[in-house]
């Protein structure tokens, strides 16, 4: 497990050619540790915000602190994309151990066997079906042992019964990394099973609307703790 | 596969066949069938006449490819990512794709003398824009996402050269050294027949001179049977190799 990193941001501004500026003195700070959904509606910016957190976005007014560094130099953060994002050419394996650098074969089995990949190693990605690749995804997030996740929609395009499988399973692995976690989604659902605290984007530019400290922690959280969270998210969203 | 391999061969073996019966109803010193030219081969190789030609083409045609496919594949990835630097060389290109290749050499012979030098740097000017508008639009294709992930994982540029490049240029550079060596050998003949004190265009130009075509189908032959050995046992297992991951 890797030591969690705190988060500061302050953009001043981040704007795209051509259009009104995305994101204009915004600030957020989220304490090593902390899981945080950020929910919004469809192009609000929630994505673009991972992308400057993760440093492959530096086209911005402002600054990003990751730990002690910016963002750009931070270490490699645990990331999933909205697509799995897979490299085609290469084995389940090897998009592990290739895109984590001093990965060992047996650490990185180990991780595909905790997200129920053990079977599937020397598969090429098409050989995977999209939940299969969606864990994968997660898995290679993961086998950094980031101190900071990023995960963009990890449940988009999944049908119900596959995205409680795999909500279950990211509230575990979350449990057990200790990870900084920034989780984008559309589903308050997700906000209130796996998150600490809520933030809701919107406007343009985007604004943070709601901040919420939700109650408990989210492995703890009974089923009613998770309706009431609901119900105000709802009233807030 | 495997399936398709009789129906190739007796595709091969009724064309010769029928060739030898035309070659045998029709008897001439200008139409040799092809056991004639096989013999005619067999006769050249024990005569010294025809490895010594071949490995002169052979050098020739491997030093222009080599050349052509590194210089291509560089300035390709640059055309390819700097679209100022493309608008500025893509005029120059598009003349060079439609020089005739004889004019190359005509023009290289007289400035640079019948030189080995001025041969091969023909065959590099004639094949160079092939490779680079092949290579060009492979880097045009690349996904943007793979990038993305690249940076968001901090892959070093030997890294991101090795997974995230090659892989995306992979067909792309087979696809131009498959077109481009079917094309260079061919040049390279027509360079030698043109200005040269051996390989096999010269040593066909010779045969000309006393219109022996058996001699002449006997070098172009042996020359094709080598550039045929070297798209099966290199270029296609190396395509094999890229297409791994894409068999179901």
């Amino acid at each position: 497990m890797a030591h969690a990193l705190a988060l500061a941001l302050d953009i001043a501004q981040k704007r795209f050619p051509g259009a009104a500026p995305l994101f204009s003195g915004l600030h957020l700070a989220v304490p090593a540790g902390q899981t945080l959904a950020i929910v919004g509606p469809s192009g609000v910016g929630k994505s673009t915000l991972l992308r400057l957190v993760a440093g492959i976005d530096t086209d911005f007014a402002g600054t990003i602190r990751v730990g002690d560094r910016s963002a750009a130099n931070a270490p490699a953060p645990g990331m999933v994309f909205q697509d799995p994002r897979l490299l085609p050419w290469l084995t389940l394996l090897a998009n592990l151990t290739e895109l984590c650098p001093g990965l060992d074969p047996a650490a990185a089995r180990a991780v595909l066997a905790r997200v129920g990949l053990a079977d599937a190693i020397g598969l090429f990605p098409h050989q995977l079906s999209g939940g299969m690749q969606r864990r994968a995804a997660l898995a290679r997030a993961l086998a950094i042992s980031p101190g900071l996740l990023l995960l963009d929609e990890p449940f988009v395009s999944l049908d119900q019964a596959l995205v409680e499988d795999m909500r279950a399973l990211l509230g575990d692995l979350l449990l057990s990394s200790g990870a900084t976690t920034l989780l984008v989604t559309h589903g308050l659902e997700d906000a209130a099973r796996l998150a600490h605290r809520v933030i809701l984007l919107g406007g343009r530019p985007a604004a943070i609307r709601r901040d919420l400290q939700l109650a408990g922690t989210p492995a703890s959280r009974t089923p009613d703790q998770i309706a009431g969270i609901l119900a105000m998210l709802s009233a807030t969203d | 596969m495997l399936r398709r391999w009789p129906l190739e061969w007796l595709s091969v073996a009724v064309g010769l066949l029928l060739w030898q019966l035309c070659a045998e109803l029709f008897p001439s010193r200008l139409f040799p069938g092809p056991l004639a030219i096989c013999l005619e081969v067999v006769r050249l190789a024990d005569a010294g006449l025809l490895l010594p030609d071949l490995a002169r083409t052979l050098v020739r045609v491997a030093v222009g490819f080599v050349i052509a496919m590194l210089a291509g594949t560089a300035l390709g990835v640059l055309l390819g990512r700097y679209r100022l630097l493309d608008r500025l060389v893509a005029p120059w290109l598009l003349f060079s794709l439609n020089l005739p290749a004889i004019v190359t050499a005509i023009v290289l012979y007289i400035w640079l003398g019948l030189t080995e030098f001025a041969l091969i740097l023909a065959v590099v000017v004639n094949k160079l824009p092939l490779v680079v508008v092949t290579v060009r639009e492979g880097v045009r294709s690349f996904s943007p996402l793979y990038d993305e992930l690249a940076r968001a994982y901090r892959l070093s540029a030997a890294r991101r050269l090795r997974l995230v490049t090659l892989p995306q240029l992979g067909p792309f550079l087979l696809a131009a050294a498959r077109t481009g060596l079917s094309l260079l050998w061919k040049i390279v003949l027509v360079f030698e027949v043109l200005g040269s004190d051996g390989g096999v265009g010269f040593r066909i130009s010779v045969m000309f001179q006393f219109f022996d075509i058996t001699g002449i189908l006997a070098m172009t032959t042996s020359f094709v049977l080598v550039v045929l050995a070297f798209d099966r046992f290199v270029l296609v297992p190396l395509e094999r190799g890229m297409d791994k991951w894409r068999t179901p």
